[in-house]
């Protein structure tokens, strides 16, 4: 554990070294980012405000779903989102050879080279917002809010993590896996919303096969003592469960994933 | 785990490979538009062998040369040798562990080149990688430091030890490759096309830098190469394999013995002789041949 912490902070260190000979572009890289998340908060805001709420929800709560999902998607991202955004070019071509030539475990590995700062804009902006939100809607900061905001967050991310995981895996097994990238993507945006104003069918992807609704949407329910027409209405409790052993499964699906590999090449 | 990978040290050779057969399943698309719903679902598969019965034994300290076709299987023999791939029948013992049951503390008994790809980080200069390596192999610094000195030493890198890698020569950047290799002091070195598009001074380098660590530290090196000179310059032993098949194996005198023939006395003529032999016992290749 303690070799791959150590691991982490050195690839990281070297990471930024090669990222500072291109200044300019990490740079407007940074503001691009932070840009974009904005917008959409702004958007986000602009719309829900205009309809005075959604299925029961109002602006201020809306956008902390919308928080909560971006903060723990910045988490999974810092440690999962460049494995998924590297491992399919170094599988099709081959190069996945040199983890392998290693003495190294893979997973840890992999998490230590690919680990990313580039999130904590992304945190950051969340945390602002849930401020702003936890303000507007006269909720008392606790030390047990602060708890159950913590358990969520860290339930989401593994949610998060274990998708990520996944999507990487797959590419063990069909070397492109664009499809299931847009797959994941697209049910993210539908957990900015609460997931109650959506079809049955789509409220059951969501808890069960991609179980974002257990990120943001079934948590933040319970905590805001929501009574919407959800499909499944006692979710929350399920929630840390859930995470834990999806990202469990994932683990084990990455691990019997990587023994497909082929390697190619020379 | 079963008795043939288990540690036999003293019975057994440092390597050894018996009966390792390596097959791919490739699927075969049938053209037409009518058959894209049967190539997704059902589609026809054909079983490729790229090693094929494979057997030797090497060791410790040799300096074995592959020698080979493309797609002879050499590559696929080392990968499998590295505990990348796993042999679809038969067993590997490299240094008394079965490499690809035993994947980690096998990776800390070898050092790796290829020569097609680059493991340096691009942006910065060597050092960087290497210190990135020291700690992945859990390298003691004073180790570190003496074979980092000696490496830039004697593969005459101090002029581009802290220019960024990208800014480096293929020969430069090959050189520092053999040197990441090499910075655990693993017993075994393999090396596929280590030199392939390198000028003659930057081969000349690394040959010399193999037959020194061969010689100082006994680092058992297993090389592929398609430059003759280089086998002919480094190698003590040859292996020739031909579709899979090891079609010779023996000492470099042997080698030429067997091989010099009438108006065949350079090396690649000689490979070249192979080559063309092997075609010839290939019964799918033989309407090619005719056609000459």
């Amino acid at each position: 554990m303690y070799r791959y912490l150590r691991l982490t902070y050195l690839f990281t260190k070297k990471a930024v070294k090669g990222m500072l000979t291109y200044r300019w572009s990490f740079l407007i890289n940074c503001i691009a980012q932070a840009l974009d998340y904005s917008v959409t908060f702004l958007l986000m805001w602009i719309m829900i405000s205009a309809f005075e709420n959604m299925n029961g929800w109002n602006a201020y709560e809306v956008m902390l779903l919308y928080a909560f999902s971006l903060f723990a998607y910045g988490i999974a991202g810092t440690f999962f989102f460049n494995i998924m955004n590297l491992l399919p070019e170094q599988i099709l071509k081959g190069t996945f050879d040199d983890v392998l030539v290693k003495p190294v475990k893979v997973l840890p590995y992999l998490m230590s080279s690919s680990f990313i700062c580039n999130y904590i804009a992304h945190m950051t902006l969340s945390v602002i917002v849930m401020v702003v939100c936890f303000n507007a809607l006269e909720i008392q900061v606790t030390g047990r809010l602060l708890w159950s905001v913590a358990g969520i967050l860290l339930s989401g991310s593994l949610i998060y993590g274990g998708l990520f995981l996944i999507v990487s895996a797959s590419a063990f097994l069909a070397a492109k896996i664009d499809a299931l990238f847009q797959i994941m993507y697209f049910f993210r945006e539908v957990s900015y919303y609460p997931i109650s104003i959506f079809p049955r069918m789509i409220q059951v992807i969501v808890t069960t096969i991609v179980p974002y609704g257990f990120v943001n949407y079934y948590p933040l329910r319970e905590l805001l003592g929501k009574e919407d027409n959800a499909v499944f209405r006692q979710a929350a409790v399920w929630g840390p469960l859930v995470a834990v052993s999806f990202f469990a499964v994932s683990c084990v699906f990455f691990h019997q994933s990587a023994k497909c590999y082929k390697s190619s090449g020379s | 785990m079963t008795t043939s990978c288990l540690e036999k040290r003293g019975i057994m050779s440092f390597i050894e490979v018996s009966h390792v057969s390596k097959e791919y399943e490739v699927l075969i698309p049938r053209p037409g538009a009518k058959n894209v719903l049967r190539n997704i679902f059902y589609p026809d598969k054909k079983r490729v062998s790229a090693v094929n019965d494979v057997s030797f034994r090497i060791e410790a300290g040799e300096l074995v040369g592959f020698i080979g076709e493309n797609g002879a299987g050499k590559s696929t023999t080392i990968k499998m040798m590295s505990g990348i791939l796993f042999p679809t029948a038969g067993s590997i013992t490299v240094a008394g562990l079965c490499p690809y049951r035993r994947r980690e503390e096998n990776a800390r008994n070898i050092g790796v080149v290829f020569g097609q790809r680059s493991r340096l980080n691009w942006d910065l200069p060597m050092i960087d990688s290497f210190e990135l390596y020291k700690e992945i192999y859990q390298i003691d610094s004073g180790v570190f430091k003496k074979n980092v000195d000696r490496f830039v030493e004697m593969l005459h890198m101090q002029d581009f030890y802290h220019t960024p890698v990208r800014q480096l020569s293929l020969g430069q950047r090959m050189k520092a490759e053999v040197a990441l290799s090499l910075l655990h002091e693993p017993p075994i070195l393999y090396m596929d096309e280590p030199t392939i598009g390198l000028d003659v001074m930057a081969k000349q380098q690394i040959r010399e830098f193999i037959k020194e660590r061969n010689r100082l530290e006994g680092t058992t090196t297993i090389l592929t190469s398609h430059d003759t000179k280089d086998l002919d310059c480094v190698c003590q032993r040859i292996i020739v394999l031909a579709k899979g098949d090891v079609i010779f194996d023996g000492s470099m005198e042997r080698f030429k013995k067997e091989y010099t023939r009438e108006g065949v006395s350079d090396m690649e003529d000689m490979v070249r002789s192979i080559y063309e032999e092997s075609v010839f016992t290939e019964g799918a290749y033989c309407s090619t041949v005719e056609e000459k």
